[in-house]
């Protein structure tokens, strides 16, 4: 059963259409496992992390733009998950709630540590590149510059542009989880694309 | 609209997030600026790259401690039922105001408590005129026989507002010597209120009492 329910976490994490309409297999069984735990049943909520603590992690870790602060925040979620599981409505699927719970989260934790610790890795890599222009990027060094250019949005624009293209969420559910109407979210995004772009062709404009 | 306000347009329509009346717009500019074109294909090979990172999975490791960390700092104890707290608040709220609102009707409707504003040990001598006592108000009550013990000790006024009470107040200073000196006030003042106002007047026969009306 947990197994089960791992494996089709991980591949929640592959799916580049609405996570939210994602039937998979393990929704089902989530729902379930909720409702065992709202019950008090503390291998049913254990269920519910092994489903959904890679989805929650990678959202923070995007948000916040530090593995040791996803880490903490995750927590956090499956913390705040369990104080408030009574509220929760089982017949309602609990992915956009976390989604929700994970960009509050993350909003309290960069407002506590004003700011964000991006890591060091991620730069010393990003350094390695830029020593030679003559070398091409390699993806693993796309996808890195990208989580740079993350960093240079704006707390909501991050967070629409998240959920929106890497959790692959559709623009009416993301305002619903961001708590805007879908207009702002479009205009989130729209800005967000354009900065990316452009913080990406400055960083090319560089190495040559 | 220049090139500069199509690229916003064009940073939705890469991903369909464009409301198709205004598709239709940004295709037609699409084909016939270059740079615009430029734009659009550079704008595709970045989102392919912010999509890439949603497809990367979470270390194993990292999962673990993750988990094992939440399982660590869960409280022992079931979750408590907790209920939202605003319910509560504002059934308090109604139920002050609803209470506050009955002591209120409550205080307007009671009729208020007969305030004494004169109590007096009256002379019977003061009231005597022609060898006969002269209560003022009815006939003395025939339970008690005439110009012996019913002559009136002490007034009791009875007044059922507090203005009758500061009327009454007033005009004690007024009373004419040698007149009942309730019969004056009363006679004189009269309340502006329809409410009957009793006079009782108390005799040296306990027997006897006698009630004066005034309406």
């Amino acid at each position: 059963m947990v197994g089960k329910q791992m494996e089709s976490g991980e591949l929640a994490l592959t799916m580049t259409s609405s996570a939210v309409e994602h039937e998979d297999s393990s929704k089902a069984d989530s729902a379930q496992a909720l409702e065992r735990a709202r019950a008090g049943d503390r291998a049913a909520f254990d269920e519910l992390i092994l489903c959904y603590q890679g989805r929650v992690l990678m959202t923070a870790w995007r948000l916040l733009g530090s593995k040791e602060d996803a880490q903490d925040a995750a927590q956090e979620v499956f913390l705040r998950l369990y104080r408030h599981l009574r509220r929760v409505d089982p017949k309602r699927p609990l992915l956009p709630w976390l989604y929700r719970l994970t960009v509050n989260v993350c909003h309290d934790l960069r407002r506590k540590r004003r700011g964000i610790n991006a890591e060091a890795a991620d730069r010393v890599d990003l350094a390695s590149v830029a020593a030679d222009p003559l070398a091409k990027m390699t993806r693993t060094e796309q996808k890195l510059l990208i989580a740079r250019a993350l960093e240079t949005l704006t707390e909501k624009e991050r967070a629409a542009v998240v959920l929106r293209d890497i959790e692959g969420l559709h623009t009416a559910e993301v305002a619903s989880t961001l708590g805007s109407s879908e207009a702002t979210v479009r205009s989130q995004i729209s800005t967000a694309r354009v900065k990316i772009k452009k913080f990406v062709d400055r960083w090319e404009r560089k190495r040559l | 609209m220049n090139c500069a306000d199509f690229e916003k347009l064009i940073a939705l329509e890469v991903e369909g997030d464009l409301p198709k009346q205004m598709a239709g717009g940004v295709a037609a500019h699409l084909r016939t600026c270059r740079q615009c074109q430029e734009f659009a294909l550079d704008l595709e090979t970045s989102q392919d790259l912010l999509k890439e990172l949603g497809k990367e999975a979470p270390n194993e490791v990292t999962l673990q401690n993750i988990r094992r960390g939440i399982l660590n700092r869960l409280p022992t104890e079931p979750a408590p039922i907790t209920f939202p707290a605003w319910p509560f608040a504002l059934g308090a709220a109604a139920i002050t105001i609803l209470l506050l609102a009955l002591a209120l009707l409550g205080h307007r409707s009671r009729t208020p408590a007969p305030k004494v504003v004169a109590e007096r040990e009256t002379p019977a001598a003061s009231t005597q005129v022609g060898g006969r006592t002269h209560i003022a108000g009815p006939a003395p009550s025939k339970a008690a026989p005439r110009g012996s013990a019913t002559t009136p000790a002490i007034m009791r006024a009875v007044a059922p507002r507090p203005a009758f009470h500061r009327i009454s107040r007033g005009t004690k200073a007024a009373a004419k010597p040698g007149q009942s000196h309730r019969a004056s006030e009363f006679s004189r003042e009269r309340p502006q209120h329809p409410e009957p106002l009793m006079v009782k007047l108390l005799t040296d026969n306990p027997n006897v009492v006698i009630y004066w009306l005034v309406d």
